[in-house]
């Protein structure tokens, strides 16, 4: 019966990771603690190794997601261009709404898996500072987040309802406004780091003053 | 010469040669500053075995025994530069243990007891005051520095209060147990430096070393918070100048990381398994959805009813066919020979023109048309399998007849 618990288990894990559904606790709380055990861990893991992929988790430890080995075919590589093609496009509105939550609760932090979110407040904080419905308005006006509809309390909805879609919230229950932001955001960090440094996307007040800069030249 | 003269040539060197030893031993790790001034100096102290050369340079370096006595000697005076309330607790507690000694020695009681009290009063403030400070921090921990609500604050704050255990940490590492020890062993009235002392104090350095893991923990976290908010201002400004387009194509280079790498996600493959009891749900719920449009009720307008009128004493002769006749000829012959018969074996029996399968039906149908009380002689299986959808399906390959 433990057997066939497990093996059923370890079906979903794998499958839930080929279709690039990212586990972490607040998605998937099963499925997240089988693989917080190195024994399961291991067998997913030699599994995907043997087509090609392997199980990642974020630097956070926050959630499990499926990438590639190796970019080694024209067909792998076309996989990868496509999904990371994808990701890069949802990035910038998806950062904007970021900013622009953090804006609204008056939060240094961005937005952590596991926060909960409640759409409510963030309605009110938008409604009553018109910059903040400037800039809903102007998320909303093209890539994944654009609608047609034109009162902040819709623009919001519709958000938060791509944001579900997307798996970056999960609702309370189905017809709650309550929100709990999953491990993707780990992800999405992650992704953040990566381009940030490699963009040196830093602020002027973080390079070096001149006299440091002549001697690292 | 002879062992005092030895002995006093060296204290008096150890008195001439202090600057150079202290300056040794605060500033330089031990190791000795040679000048032109001082060349005589280490030679004199190299001759006494005050400082000896080090074997990996060849420096001179105060020897091992200076190091511990001055190590020794100045505990309390730095206990007091790292924690002045802690230090002067440690110095006003040997002090009254060290004065109830000699009131005891001279056996003056009413100063005895003054002590004692004293002693015991400072020991429990200064146990109190370690306790309290650990608690102190680790309320603070609890509330995740609830006091303030900025991450800036709370990183500012959590620092300072690394610094504030680090330094009291610092400072029970130099509280010199084995002198408390010493002093409590020569009275049993000063037990209290043996036992009730060290235990506090080891409470809470281990309070301390706990708070002070987890106080790096957090300034790790908030410090990861601090540059992910960061990092999302400089993207969103980044996005402001330029756009996302103008990204390089990551996937193209040399060392793609597994970051860029996340797997399209796989469309759905295979087949449903029907043995798979966990499925039968959602195959019953597939299954009852695949039919959307209501079932057309049957025409009955050109069905005949079927009469019951028998006209009266009418025989009614029913004919027994060859093929039923053959098929029951098979019971027969299970019961003749008294054991189990395949109808597969039995299919030369059939009359010609039948298939096997209408063969095996005819024997099926035999035995379900039976009586309660002759089915109860025969024992009929069917071996087969079940189908290869889950549509319930049982695929008889053969009828076994067995008298019972």
């Amino acid at each position: 019966m433990r057997n066939d618990v497990t093996e059923g288990l370890f079906a979903t894990v794998v499958e839930a990771l080929l279709m690039g559904r990212f586990i972490c606790e607040y998605t998937d709380k099963v499925a997240y603690e089988y693989l917080q055990q190195e024994t399961y861990r291991e067998s997913v893991n030699d599994y995907l190794a043997r087509i090609g992929r392997n199980l990642q988790l974020s630097s956070t430890g926050d959630v499990f997601y499926c990438a590639y080995n190796a970019i080694n075919s024209a067909d792998r590589k076309t996989a990868v261009k496509a999904q990371f093609g994808m990701t890069i496009n949802q990035l910038e509105p998806l950062v904007r709404w970021l900013k622009l939550a953090m804006s609204a609760l008056q939060k240094e932090a961005s937005i952590q898996p596991g926060d909960t979110l409640r759409q409510g407040e963030l309605l009110s904080a938008i409604e009553g500072a018109q910059t903040l419905a400037d800039d809903l308005a102007k998320i909303v006006r093209s890539g994944q987040f654009a609608t047609a509809r034109s009162t902040p309390r819709e623009q919001l909805n519709h958000i938060m309802n791509k944001l579900v879609e997307n798996a970056y919230l999960k609702p309370h229950d189905a017809k709650s406004t309550t929100y709990t932001a999953t491990g993707k955001w780990s992800y999405l960090y992650d992704l953040l780091e990566f381009i940030h440094t490699h963009e040196s996307m830093g602020s002027p007040e973080d390079e070096p003053p001149e006299e440091q800069r002549e001697m690292l030249l | 010469m002879s062992a005092r003269e030895d002995g006093l040539k060296v204290l008096r060197a150890l008195a001439k040669y202090g600057d150079i030893i202290m300056a040794a031993y605060e500033e330089n790790r031990g190791f000795v500053a040679a000048t032109e001034e001082n060349a005589r100096a280490i030679a004199d102290m190299d001759r006494l075995r005050l400082i000896v050369p080090d074997p990996a340079d060849g420096r001179y370096r105060l020897n091992s025994t200076v190091t511990e006595l001055l190590d020794q000697s100045l505990r309390t005076s730095r206990l007091k530069v790292v924690n002045a309330d802690i230090g002067e607790a440690i110095e006003g507690i040997l002090f009254l243990a060290n004065q109830y000694l000699a009131a005891k020695r001279s056996a003056s009681r009413a100063d005895e007891k003054g002590y004692l009290d004293d002693l015991e009063t400072n020991v429990v403030a200064l146990g109190d005051s370690i306790v309290g400070q650990a608690q102190m921090i680790w309320r603070q921990i609890d509330s995740d520095f609830g006091s303030v609500s900025q991450l800036s604050s709370k990183i500012a704050l959590n620092r300072n209060t690394l610094e504030k255990v680090r330094a009291l940490i610092a400072s029970l590492e130099l509280i010199d147990t084995e002198a408390l020890y010493a002093i409590g062993s020569q009275d049993k009235e000063l037990r209290l430096l043996q036992v009730r002392l060290p235990l506090a104090i080891d409470q809470g350095r281990k309070d301390l070393s706990d708070a002070l893991h987890r106080l790096n923990k957090m300034l790790f976290r908030l410090n990861q918070l601090e540059s992910r908010a960061k990092q999302v201002d400089d993207f969103v400004r980044y996005c402001d100048a330029e756009s996302t387009a103008a990204l390089p194509d990551y996937v193209e280079k040399t060392h793609v990381p597994a970051v860029c790498m996340a797997v399209q996600p796989m469309a759905v493959f295979g087949a449903a398994d029907p043995l798979n009891s966990v499925l039968e749900l959602d195959l019953a719920e597939l299954i009852r959805n695949v039919r959307k449009e209501d079932i057309a009720p049957e025409a009955t307008e050109d069905v005949v009813p079927l009469s019951a009128d028998l006209p009266e004493n009418a025989l009614e002769t029913l004919l027994v066919t060859p093929f039923k006749d053959a098929v029951r000829s098979v019971f027969f012959k299970s019961l003749e020979e008294g054991r189990s018969v395949s109808g597969i074996e039995c299919f030369d029996l059939a009359p010609e023109g039948v298939s096997a399968s209408i063969w095996l039906y005819g024997l099926m149908a035999e035995y379900s048309a039976m009586s309660e009380l002759d089915r109860a002689i025969f024992d009929v299986q069917f071996p087969g399998e079940v189908g290869a959808f889950f549509d319930g399906n049982y695929y008889a390959e053969d009828v076994v007849i067995c008298p019972r």
